[in-house]
């Protein structure tokens, strides 16, 4: 068995080595010119519509069932929506905007909750799960690591070499 | 007489399902054979009572029989066909009726295939699980959600008919079904699992034996949220498509756990390990379809899927406290032989590159699940209201997803056990120039801003890595190198791509405007050019209909409309969209013309790539297919990775010659 392997994995070419090493320094070079022009870049300027969907996207529509201003047919939505507007072309910041709204209606029609009071477990939750996660498995494979793999002693060889001639056929029977 | 013959139904289902699970459990007890092959008639006697409700509503929908109690309130003479057809899962009660037929078919489907082992304890016990299932939803439709309730009509009496949204497309006969096929699919392994639990079974056999049920009931699952977002999108008028909206979560929560579960079951079949999480995980899927139901269809979430309220939140919470208690439980119970001998060698190595699927899955799934409940948390706890919206999850989502890209592209080309960095070098060398070159030809075409430039070369990167593998598989094995888990699998990889470029593009570069149009008007915007030709108005049975004539670069006219319909006062919009392989055009009539002269508001969303949101659904759905099939079996008996050095201590060498595509 451990023959077969070792035949059918050819060593590597070295001289193929080095053009890959080159390869992929002149990857990483192309990739970076690449995201700095796209993140240089300008984007056409933006529509009234699109500045007011901006805003309205964050803000909970107050009567309706889950849907943000943006998104509501609702009539209060497509009050909120034209005085998002006016506010805008008088010169309000969309975060004023948002402030005004929290002080009409309270902190719930933000969509996004606030990074500070309960609203924060929302944002620090994750990243904890996550941690914790990472942490997990760091564990365990320190863990793996210093148990060390299981070897097989001779008998366990045995038992496996025996058990494969029981389940394969042997060259006579295949003759039969 | 509809009444009679549904409520027959229901009951000869609930009949059937718990008289089944009493005498299966004797039988179990008892370990008597002819007992347990009893469970076959069981399972068609509960088939036949969902059958039976499903057709008695269904002929009820079609003939406009109001004494249902469930027709009175929910159809109308003038729905259309195909919409009547389809209002038995527009609400709660026929959505139930829904379930239970899948969930009885599921079971009879199961019955079928293990028909020459069921008196094997392990079928036995899954099949005692269907039945309790089973058992709960008829019991849920004869008590609590009865859709079977008489009412005398008034003479004349017509119905409301469905909720306008839900009889705007024809997708709404199809996105439903599917989902439920795929929601309700999910049960099957997880009977098994739980038979293995309690067998104490807990090898690989009843993974193998539900290996295709899952990925079947995950591909359901699959192209119905593709569906529902394609529903959306044509309906909802706001060019969206997933709107993070409860429902859809209560959707896209079993589907991460099911897929976490679709690739950790790998290192499972071929390692013997993980045996814990991966029950853990397919219970989870299970219990999240439970905890979805209930998050959806009990109220206490508001959402635009959440039908009335109605009895039976309490009922479904606490059969998913059941759920998890004895999952818990037994898992807990067979703790002792759950525990693996093996050891994962590495972290780069495929077994590594599950591990970390698994926990970018799970935290995805825990983001959502947060995300989802929060609200109800805090209202419940400090009666303060917060909302958790599209923003957060959009930020939360878009690190978890370009991660879980980037592993898309490098595990597919990690071999088991160890990967040496030679190797790496060498495999993902070409997918990396994939991924370059798909951001450069993105830059090169307009595209800009770091993330979406970023998530396109990793898309590239993915798609070069799933391609490298179907490559080389097709060029071993001609076309069965497409066939089997793992080529199938790369084929629903690069469906997932295409998504995700589409979906990226879509969210980075939609342009939006509206503007009020006269007679005979143009407009341009975003290179096209807008010419409104005029209004007209078509009278349905159901609904009175006001269409905008707009022609986009002279081509059309398209017609963004607004319905009427007969009963609710709410104006319904349908979209007119312009599909091209680049954009969507999408038209939305904003509000009606006080007469056919005076100027309209129209909404003009530009959307690039989104019909690869569709063709990439269409391939997962191809790829889920192909690895169902069996593909080329490597030899049983030939070692499974790298071969074991006999003698030195050192670290088993690296199997660089034996690509991941030969031993699959």
């Amino acid at each position: 068995m451990t023959g077969k392997n070792e035949t059918a994995m050819p060593p590597p070419a070295r001289p193929g080595r080095r053009v890959r090493a080159i390869g992929w320094f002149g990857l990483v070079l192309v990739f970076g010119v690449v995201l700095a022009v796209a993140a240089t870049g300008t984007r056409p300027a933006a529509t009234d519509a699109e500045r007011v969907d901006a805003v309205a996207k964050t803000l909970r529509c107050p009567t309706c069932q889950g849907e943000s201003v943006a998104v509501s047919e609702a009539l209060i939505s497509q009050e909120i929506r034209a005085d998002i507007r006016r506010r805008l072309t008088a010169g309000e910041s969309p975060d004023q905007i948002r402030a005004y709204y929290v002080s009409t209606y309270g902190e719930g029609i933000l969509l996004t909750p606030s990074a500070t009071g309960t609203g924060a477990a929302v944002w620090v939750l994750p990243v904890v799960v996550a941690v914790l996660c990472l942490a997990g498995l760091v564990v365990a494979f320190r863990r793996w690591r210093t148990r060390g793999a299981l070897r097989a002693t001779p008998a366990d060889r045995a038992l496996v070499e025996q058990a494969l001639r029981a389940d394969r056929p042997t060259d006579a029977e295949e003759v039969r | 007489m509809n009444i009679a013959l549904g409520v027959t139904g229901v009951f000869l289902g609930l009949l059937g399902a718990v008289s089944g699970a009493l005498v299966l459990l004797t039988g179990l007890m008892r370990r008597d054979r002819s007992v347990l092959r009893l469970s076959r008639s069981f399972a068609f006697l509960i088939l036949g009572g969902g059958l039976l409700a499903a057709i008695a509503m269904e002929v009820a929908l079609l003939t406009d029989d109001f004494t249902v109690k469930f027709v009175y309130d929910n159809s109308a003479t003038t729905t259309p066909l195909l919409f009547k057809v389809a209002t038995m899962w527009a609400a709660l009660e026929g959505s139930i009726i829904l379930w239970v037929l899948v969930l009885a078919g599921y079971t009879a489907l199961v019955a079928t295939k293990f028909r020459r082992r069921l008196t094997d304890p392990l079928v036995g016990w899954a099949m005692f699980t269907l039945f309790v299932v089973c058992a709960f939803f008829f019991l849920l439709l004869a008590v609590w959600a009865n859709p079977f309730q008489a009412v005398s009509p008034p003479p004349g009496y017509d119905g409301p008919g469905p909720n306008p949204l839900l009889q705007n497309h024809p997708l709404m006969a199809f996105h439903p079904p599917m989902l439920y096929l795929g929601y309700v699919g999910f049960t099957v392994p997880f009977a098994f699992a739980i038979a293995a639990l309690v067998t104490g079974r807990l090898g690989e056999g009843w993974l193998l034996e539900t290996r295709r049920w899952t990925l079947f009931a995950w591909g359901f699952l699959t192209v119905g949220i593709i569906l529902g977002a394609w529903w959306s999108y044509e309906v909802l008028g706001w060019g969206g498509y997933w709107a993070w909206d409860p429902v859809e979560n209560a959707s896209f929560l079993p589907w991460l756990t099911g897929t976490a579960y679709l690739h950790s079951v790998m290192v499972q079949e071929r390692r013997g390990m993980l045996r814990v999480w991966n029950l853990s995980l397919l219970c989870a899927t299970f219990a999240l379809t439970i905890l979805g139901t209930f998050l959806t269809r009990s109220g206490v979430l508001d959402s635009v899927h959440a039908f009335t309220e109605s009895g039976i939140g309490p009922v479904l919470l606490t059969f998913f406290a059941l759920v998890v208690l004895v999952t818990v439980a037994l898992i807990g119970w067979r703790g002792d032989r759950l525990r693996a001998p093996g050891r994962i060698d590495s972290p780069v190595s495929r077994e590594g590159a599950f591990l970390a699927n698994n926990v970018l899955f799970a935290v995805f799934a825990f983001v959502v699940l947060l995300g989802t409940v929060f609200p109800l948390v805090v209202e419940a706890v400090n009666q303060s209201r917060l909302s958790v919206g599209v923003p957060y999850f959009n930020r939360m989502s878009t690190p978890i997803g370009l991660t879980i890209l980037f592993l898309m592209a490098v595990a597919p080309v990690l071999p088991w056990r160890k990967a040496s960095g030679e190797l790496l070098s060498q495999r993902l060398f070409w997918p990396a120039w994939v991924g370059v070159g798909a951001a450069a030809g993105a830059v090169v075409l307009g595209a800009r801003g770091a993330v979406p430039v970023l998530a396109f070369a990793l898309a590239g990167f993915a798609a070069g890595s799933a391609g490298r593998q179907l490559v080389l598989a097709t060029r071993r094995q001609g076309w069965r190198g497409l066939v089997g888990r793992a080529n199938g699998g790369m084929i629903v990889h690069l469906g997932v791509v295409v998504i995700a470029v589409a979906f990226a593009a879509s969210q980075a570069y939609v342009r939006q405007s509206e503007f009020p149009m006269e007679v005979g008007q143009r407009v341009t915007f975003a290179g096209h050019e807008f010419e409104f030709v005029g209004v007209e108005q078509v009278e349905e049975a159901n609904r009175t209909v006001v269409r905008a004539l707009v022609r986009i670069d002279g081509a059309g006219p398209y017609a963004p409309a607004l319905n009427r319909f007969r009963f609710g006062s709410q104006t319904i919009g349908t979209p007119s969209v312009r599909m091209t392989p680049t954009e969507d055009v999408m038209l939305t009539l904003r509000a009606l013309p006080e007469s056919p002269e005076s100027p309209v508001q129209l909404r003009v969303i530009v959307q690039p790539l989104i019909v690869w949101l569709w063709i990439g659904g269409g391939l997962m759905a191809a790829g889920t297919v192909l690895a169902a099939f069996p593909g080329r079996r490597r030899d049983p008996l030939s070692p499974v990775s790298a071969p074991v050095p006999a003698m030195s201590g050192e670290a088993p060498p690296v199997a660089a010659g034996r690509s991941p595509e030969l031993v699959h």
